[in-house]
């Protein structure tokens, strides 16, 4: 789920450096302000503390540690200038996919 | 033997049962056996004596005991027999289920060492002593004993008592946090704490042990021994007979091989056991609820056995006149809380809404009573409690600062959330603690945690240190600093010292790079370390400085200037787990050196190193396995002296069969790859390559593992042709040993190898392929799906090789086997199929693309996940290659079959769905297609609805508005919520898609949206909204202003529609992309009719929209600032702006005299009432 369609997802927000944020198979394509999978227009740039460590390689949208390949902002996103908001990093997982996990755990005993 | 004499339990009165109760409940053993047994030869002797009139002894028939307690283990009062010498004993029970039950029960078989050693301290006057149960501290308990031990020889007024504490549990709530916590379980003798303790009652059941307990308990009920009245009620009375025993049976008299049972989780006694009340509601006699789940009110939902003490008030049935105002309060925070933890999710969310917007008019103190007790309660599960840490995260927002007095009990059950073993877990405990800290402050944190950095134990130590770490995070690290120096430094303890650096230790691994600019201060802190006379002072500094320079690799050497030197000397003096700390310190300083400095470390390092290769501590082997890897990469390692010095002990000493098995493997494999890109990956290579053939299945995977890893780095150059053949060899031995896990490494290993080799593999794929034919043919549906695995990987190599006619043999033989039964393996067969096509090309297939087309139409219908996927992408790879060769008939037969594949669970299968409607449509032209989806438009299901809106767009997309938009527009006019919406979301998606083109499209959809955003429902507006906003940002600067100014206007009122967020988000995005569109102008024209408007709710919506005006355009706003009229006539001349407010001030004897320079900004765009309020 990105950001558009969960209010209580938090972004990072920080100034951005020169790195770019990467997204997993699942959120391949997907603009990671507003979900839209068509024109993908600019690469997406993320702040230096969430483009080292542990993370580093985490998709920028759904948190997956396997990050394949680079995020994008869409055409759309871009001319209202939603790239230019700081780093769009998600850093927390939502309540509700943390309800989802946790409602999967509790049928699964 | 005399006759069987029977107990009849049941015949007894109900004194004697409550008797009986409070007996069996004091001693906490009715479970257990052969206590019962002990006990019952004193009682029944002492008791058939006085009572005989209640024993029938002349009655021979066996009879099961009625069982009236809610726990009550049917076993527990086991047959006794009477033996002529008049000694009783145990014989166990009729009937070989019961036999089987009792031998495989573990319930049954608590350990007998307890009860021997009780049964030592037998007290001569009673017979028996309480269990005393030494898990828990004595001091603790007897500082303040809330709650008297009773023993069973105890008079029947106790029982009273006992059965009031069951009935009030509120009791239980009202402590203070102080004392000693009070024994809500009024049925057991050791109490369970409710909460304040630092970590859960040993004994007192987890929640999957709960789980078990009423599983078995339930079990029981079940399988129970059917009593005289419930056979009586069962069978007719007359024409059945009693019979004798025989004389031959003799009862299974081993209680021996008890002892050598496994012991019952329920060791301490019987947790959750209570009294069994005879007037309440949840009582399981008369078999109404013989489950025990408690009789709820019909407005709350039902909840588990366990959690009665804490929800008992609901149970009672009081009018509201008849409580007071705390308890009315109490008792709806209760339901509250019932309906968060149990509640169906509309329950729960209105629970929790109401509890959070209530939250101050509650308070902080009834609701953390109630709340904070139940989440530290060991029956409750994961989801309960996440729904309840939730519950508390939302309090503590509403309640801020209120919270201080609750710091400390809140941190003890968020506590252990930290170091839960569940990942999700600990997320969300970190969160609430730093919501915690941000809410009541450093100080109070500090306060509420200082006890915990010196406790005894360590794991409340670590515990403490993490929780820190999350503070330190949330509050920023330059607060703490001082404190933390502070900690490091104390003298008190070595405790204190040992968490102050444990804490920088967490800060490292949870802040990552972000410790950089306060690293130099964290090291000065816990430098002192290194030279702490503790010598575990000294391994947790190694530790925390290992952590700090991973965190800040590669940067911050200069701050490990000071650390160097004693971590350097170290290295010589530590021995064991001194020697494994200082060596990771030095290890991950490494790379952070520069290179010459770094080199000259590393060739010191190294013979300590493989010294320590022979280690047997796992701690010290995965601590040298990652200081070897570091001092590998370091660039001044000469690779001929690793060759010589390192490789051969490496090799003889950690790939062994059981590296495999242990945790270390990742890095032993890691190590390896690193070592090979040093040293050249044929040396490795050479070395692990004939473990392939090894026996054991989990070291085959890791060294393939490794050569996937080995290879994908290096490549093959190096490799020759006698290594190559060892590889494919290897590759091949242990493809075909069996494969117990999905196969995905050995395949994926075996892919990597074939393909670094490229057109070099070509000898061996003849030999592969005869082994793949051979392993399809195979009965075992597993082995047949690697073997199709390996065909969908191989045959691009195959293609590269210009192998054709194995891969045309490929093709058919797979094409034959489409009738496979088994789902996982026609999934994968569909799959090297696509394989097979995409390699070969569809024009060049063999067999025909039409043949396997139509036998893939029926397969569609097939609703495994993994076959629709596969079989929708190779329809969609047909339809988009080469739909030419197919007829448009079949293809409209697939689309219906498709139609029905966007109900898929899987967001994949919708996706390869849509787009394959989109290439068929391209095919076959879209009007066919378009009617079938917009028939579809109908449907209730809002998931199928929204792809066919997807797949109606992409269409549209694919073969251009222009075929697709009448209908489309026609469709609207249904008098369908459905269909109208879902046809405005497919115009909102077409508009996104086609991008600029879409300025031929605005005027000929102006007047349906026009409709669309003055209808009637919200969800229509909000959907024309988002065709608005795509519209708008797709005809920017393309001369369509005249359409979108006309589109504003009917977007504008809009605004004030605050009802629902998704409305209002989408208006603020759609008026967002008309600034774009417009120019801010036109949007800060609207806006400033209302910025001063009178009523707070216009005016506040229009400052929201000045501000995201401001905020993305502001330069450009600046010409467009409204001139302020303030103008005045002074002496016959026109006197503006500043000057007039100079002529005020003047008037008012501030100015002495007007002069020239009393203006000297030229008031063009004067906007005093605007910053003003700004």
């Amino acid at each position: 789920m990105s950001a558009k369609h969960t209010d209580d997802l938090v972004m990072c927000r920080k100034i951005t450096g020169i790195n770019v944020g990467k997204v997993c198979a699942g959120c391949e394509g997907r603009c990671c302000i507003c979900d839209s999978y068509v024109r993908s227009y600019r690469p997406v740039r993320i702040c230096d503390s969430c483009a080292y460590g542990t993370k580093k390689d985490a998709c920028i949208i759904c948190g997956n540690s396997n990050g394949i390949s680079e995020a994008y902002y869409c055409k759309q996103c871009v001319m209202m200038e939603k790239d230019k908001d700081g780093c769009p990093v998600i850093i927390n997982l939502g309540s509700s996919r943390l309800d989802k996990i946790f409602e999967q755990k509790s049928s699964k005993n | 033997m005399s006759k069987l004499i029977n107990i009849s339990i049941d015949k007894t009165t109900n004194e004697d049962l409550s008797k009986k109760r409070n007996f069996q409940d004091t001693n906490q053993t009715e479970s257990n056996e052969i206590q019962n047994q002990q006990k019952k030869k004193r009682r029944t002797r002492s008791r058939w004596d006085s009572q005989s009139k209640i024993s029938k002894p002349a009655e021979t028939k066996i009879k099961q005991p009625i069982i009236t307690g809610r726990t009550h283990v049917p076993f527990s009062q086991p047959l006794v027999v009477k033996l002529p010498n008049n000694q009783s004993s145990l014989l166990g029970k009729l009937g070989s289920g019961g036999l089987s039950l009792l031998q495989s029960n573990s319930l049954l078989s608590t350990p007998l060492q307890l009860v021997k050693s009780n049964s030592n301290s037998i007290n001569s006057n009673t017979g028996i002593q309480p269990v005393k149960t030494s898990l828990i501290r004595k001091s603790r308990w007897e500082d303040k004993p809330t709650t008297k031990m009773s023993s069973w020889t105890e008079k029947e007024g106790e029982i009273g008592k006992a059965g009031e504490a069951i009935k009030e549990p509120k009791a239980g709530f009202q402590m203070n946090w102080g004392e000693t916590p009070k024994v809500l379980n009024a049925g057991m003798e050791t109490p369970l704490v409710v909460s304040g303790a630092m970590t859960p009652v040993l004994g007192a059941p987890s929640s999957t042990l709960s789980k078990q307990i009423r599983y078995e308990r339930d079990l029981m009920i079940r399988n129970k021994y059917l009593s005289d009245e419930e056979l009586d009620k069962l069978l007719p009375k007359d024409g059945y007979k009693v019979l004798e025993p025989p004389k031959t049976y003799v009862p299974i008299r081993t209680p021996s091989r008890k002892l050598t049972a496994t012991p019952s989780p329920m060791i301490f006694g019987t947790p959750l056991y209570n009294m069994p009340d005879e007037n309440s509601n949840y009582s399981m006699q008369g078999g109404d609820n013989p489950f025990n789940i408690p009789q709820t009110p019909s407005h709350l939902p039902s909840f588990k056995p366990e959690d009665i003490h804490f929800f008992q008030a609901l149970l009672e049935d009081k009018e509201e006149d008849e409580l007071d105002e705390e308890e009315f309060r109490d008792r709806m925070i209760m339901e509250l809380i019932l309906k968060v933890k149990n509640g169906t999710p509309p329950i729960r969310r209105k629970a929790l809404r109401t509890l959070t917007n209530k939250a101050r008019n509650f308070g902080a103190g009834p609701l953390f009573d109630l709340i904070l007790p139940l989440l530290s309660s060991p029956s409750l599960d994961e989801q309960e409690r996440h729904l309840l840490v939730k519950l508390v995260d939302r309090i503590l927002y509403k309640l801020n600062d209120l919270v201080k007095p609750y710091t400390k009990k809140i941190l003890d059950v968020i506590e252990p959330l930290i170091v839960d073993k569940d990942y999700y877990a600990r997320i969300e405990g970190r969160e609430i603690l730093s919501n915690l800290a941000k809410a009541v402050g450093l100080s109070t944190m500090i306060n509420s945690m200082l006890p915990s950095f010196k406790d005894e134990n360590e794991s409340v130590r670590d515990t403490t240190a993490k929780a820190f770490a999350v503070i330190a995070n949330a509050l920023g690290i330059p607060s703490l600093l001082k404190f933390m120096k502070a900690l490091s430094i104390s003298k008190k303890s070595w405790k204190m010292r040992h968490t102050g650096i444990k804490i920088v230790q967490q800060i490292a691994v949870l802040m990552g790079s972000n410790v950089l600019p306060h690293l130099t201060s964290l090291i000065e802190i816990i430098a002192v370390g290194l030279n702490d006379s503790e010598q575990r002072i000294k391994i947790i500094t190694a530790h925390a400085i290992a952590s700090l320079a991973e965190a800040s690799a590669p940067y911050g050497i200069e701050s490990f200037d000071e650390v160097l030197k004693p971590l350097w000397l170290g290295i010589r003096e530590q021995r064991s787990k001194g020697l494994a700390a200082f060596l990771k310190a030095i290890g991950f300083i490494l790379p952070l050196m520069e290179p010459e400095h770094a080199s000259v470390y590393s060739k010191q390092l190294v013979p300590i190193l493989i010294r320590e290769f022979t280690t047997s501590d796992d701690d010290m082997k995965r601590i040298v396995l990652m200081v070897v890897r570091k001092c590998v990469n370091t660039e001044g390692v000469d690779p001929e002296y690793l060759k010589k010095e390192l490789i051969p002990p490496f090799f003889k000493n950690f790939w062994i069969r059981r590296s495999a098995i242990k945790k270390n493997s990742r890095h032993l494999v890691d190590t390896t790859v690193e070592l090979g890109a040093k040293v050249g990956s044929s040396i490795i290579l050479d070395k692990i390559v004939v473990h392939l053939k090894d026996m054991s299945e989990i070291f085959r995977r890791m060294v393939m593992q490794c050569i996937q890893k080995l290879l994908s780095k290096t490549g093959t150059s190096e490799i020759d042709q006698r290594l190559q053949e060892l590889l494919i060899d290897g590759c091949l031995v242990a493809f075909q040993e069996p494969i117990t896990d999905d196969g995905r490494i050995i395949i994926g290993g075996f892919k990597t190898i074939l393909e670094t080799l490229g057109k070099r593999s070509k000898p061996y794929l003849h030999q592969i392929g005869t082994i793949i034919s051979w392993r399809l043919e195979n009965m075992v549906p597993k082995i047949r799906q690697q073997a199709v695995e390996l065909i969908r990987v191989t045959a691009p190599i195959m293609q590269l090789c210009e192998e054709r006619k194995l891969l045309n043999h490929f093709g058919q033989v797979l094409y034959e086997f489409l009738g496979e039964e088994y789902p996982e393996v026609l999934g994968s067969l569909i799959g090297a199929l696509k394989s097979i096509v995409e390699a070969v090309g569809i024009e060049k297939m063999n067999p025909p693309i039409v043949d396997i087309l139509t036998r893939l139409t029926p397969i569609l219908k097939n609703r495994h996940e993994k076959v629709q996927q596969n079989c929708i992408e190779l329809i969609g790879l047909i339809a988009e290659e080469g739909a030419s060769h197919v007829s448009s008939r079949e293809w409209m037969r697939i689309c219906f079959e498709l139609i029905e594949a966007l109900k898929a669970k899987k967001k994949l299968i919708r996706k390869a769905t849509v787009k394959t409607f989109g290439s068929i449509a391209k095919a076959i032209g879209p009007q066919d297609v378009l009617l079938a989806l917009l028939n579809n438009l109908k449907v209730q299901d809002r998931t199928h609805r929204l792809f066919t809106t997807v797949a109606i767009s992409i269409i549209s997309q694919a073969c251009g508005p222009f075929t697709t938009l009448p209908a489309i527009l026609n469709e609207f006019k249904v008098p369908d919520q459905n269909v109208k919406s879902g046809v405005l979301k497919s115009l909102g998606f077409i508009f996104e898609y086609i991008g600029e083109s879409s300025k031929d499209y605005i005027y000929s959809v102006v007047t349906l949206l026009e409709d669309a955003l003055s209808d009637h429902h919200l969800v229509h507006r909000q959907l024309a909204c988002n065709v608005v906003k795509s519209l708008a940002t797709a005809c920017t600067g393309l001369g369509c202003e005249d359409a979108l100014t006309h589109l504003f206007n009917f977007l504008w009122p809009n605004v004030f529609e605050l009802k629902t967020p998704h409305l209002i988000n989408s208006v603020y995005e759609a008026i967002e992309a008309l600034r774009i569109a417009l120019g801010p102008y036109r949007i800060l024209q609207h806006v400033l009719q209302g910025i001063f408007h009178p009523a707070r709710k216009v005016r506040s919506v229009m400052w929201k929209i000045y501000g995201m005006n401001y905020f993305y355009e502001q330069d450009a706003l600046i010409p467009f600032y409204p001139r302020i009229d303030d103008d005045v006539w002074v002496n016959g001349r026109l006197v503006k702006g500043i000057e007039s407010q100079a002529l005020v001030e003047h008037q008012k004897g501030k100015i002495e005299e007007i002069t020239e320079n009393s203006h000297v900004i030229e008031n063009t765009y004067v906007r005093t009432q605007l910053e003003y309020l700004i």
